[in-house]
């Protein structure tokens, strides 16, 4: 078992791309750029639903599609 | 893996867990001439035969982690990916796990399950299985589903190259499919995918999954596939499933082999992503998470 895992691809223009987006990389992503619409909602959903308590689940090694 | 028989209940999505579990132990047995995909290669993996997807009798998992990229109405989803594809997308992001079937650690069904359902009590709404491309794990997909109560929500991505058999062991499991949609055309889906007669399968795959569970679909917008891709998978969505909710991603990266092909060694263009949802408008697709 390993932490989360979040990967990232940030372009020249600097659009930031994501996958295996976990509920703290969205957090702070979202603390990044507040006006950043797609993660306004992302960050939400974390604060308010799974993300609170996410330290209580295992995880694996990370990583899948987009 | 053991589970309890089911007796005397009523068939169907209620009874999901007994369901599964019966459903399970045919999809092992189905492991000694297998034709869980498309690509109906036959071999026995039982007996360590290999096809395609070059898995065996056991699962492997990658990852599994809660998670929030994915579509608004899934998430916090508990996603478990699974080790091993049947196709061979060259741009895959985790090609290195999703076409490795031995990939990750051991599948248990049962500790996985555990796991999802302290993920649900911390309020995921959804549990997502994966890949690679988990319909080449159905025995171990189905004892998942088994382990799992009848009100968790439970999520099946797909690539849409499952077969008939597979499709008939998976209805009423999966409460949604969320499907990608890859190629517009065979000839892409060869190329990029070394995929035959993917078009057709996966229009079965999709008018399948719209019929028998919600649907979402999919489509990664791959740079340069505006016109070949995109295009023919929207207008056959707006003609055949046009009340499917469709997710166009933007996101593609050049991962794994993608600059194997030049138009695959870059991100799309803004003003590609413009176009592919100027498509979808004018077909008048659902889009969603716009």
């Amino acid at each position: 078992m390993s932490e989360p895992h979040t990967e990232l691809l940030i372009l020249p223009d600097g659009r930031v791309l994501v996958h295996n987006l976990t509920p703290a990389m969205a957090a702070l992503l979202h603390a990044l750029d507040p006006q950043d619409r797609s993660m306004i909602d992302r960050a939400t959903v974390a604060r308010s639903r799974g993300g609170k308590r996410r330290a209580q689940q295992q995880t694996h090694r990370t990583s899948h599609k987009p | 893996m053991t589970c309890l028989e089911p007796v005397g209940l009523k068939r169907g999505v209620e009874n999901r867990a007994a369901l599964a579990c019966e459903r399970a132990q045919t999809a092992r047995g189905l492991l000694a001439s297998c034709h869980f995909c498309a690509h109906h290669c036959g071999v026995d993996r039982l007996a360590g035969e290999r096809g395609l997807c070059q898995a065996g009798a056991e699962t492997h998992c990658f990852s599994a982690q809660l998670e929030v990229g994915e579509e608004l109405e899934l998430i916090p989803t508990f996603a478990v990916a699974l080790g091993g594809c049947d196709l061979r997308c060259d741009f895959c992001i985790t090609g290195a796990s999703s076409w490795n079937p031995a990939a990750g650690a051991a599948f248990d069904a049962r500790a996985m399950a555990a796991q999802a359902k302290r993920a649900l009590a911390a309020g995921a709404r959804t549990v997502t299985l994966l890949g690679g491309e988990p319909t080449i794990h159905l025995p171990a997909a189905l004892e998942f589903v088994a382990e799992m109560p009848a009100t968790a929500a439970l999520v099946w991505k797909t690539n849409a190259y499952g077969s008939a058999e597979a499709r008939a062991l998976l209805e009423g499991m999966f409460n949604i499919w969320v499907v990608d949609f890859k190629f517009g055309n065979d000839g892409c889906a060869q190329r990029l995918a070394r995929i035959p007669d993917y078009v057709r399968a996966a229009r079965e795959n999709l008018v399948w999954a719209g019929e028998n569970s919600r649907l979402i679909v999919r489509h990664l917008l791959m740079p340069g596939h505006l016109e070949c891709c995109w295009e023919p998978v929207a207008e056959w969505l707006a003609a055949e499933l046009p009340g499917a909710k469709v997710s166009l991603r933007c996101g593609f990266w050049p991962a794994w082999h993608a600059r194997r092909h030049p138009e695959l060694s870059h991100t799309p263009s803004a003003e590609e992503c413009a176009q592919a949802r100027e498509i979808a408008r004018g077909l008048s697709l659902s889009l969603i998470d716009e």
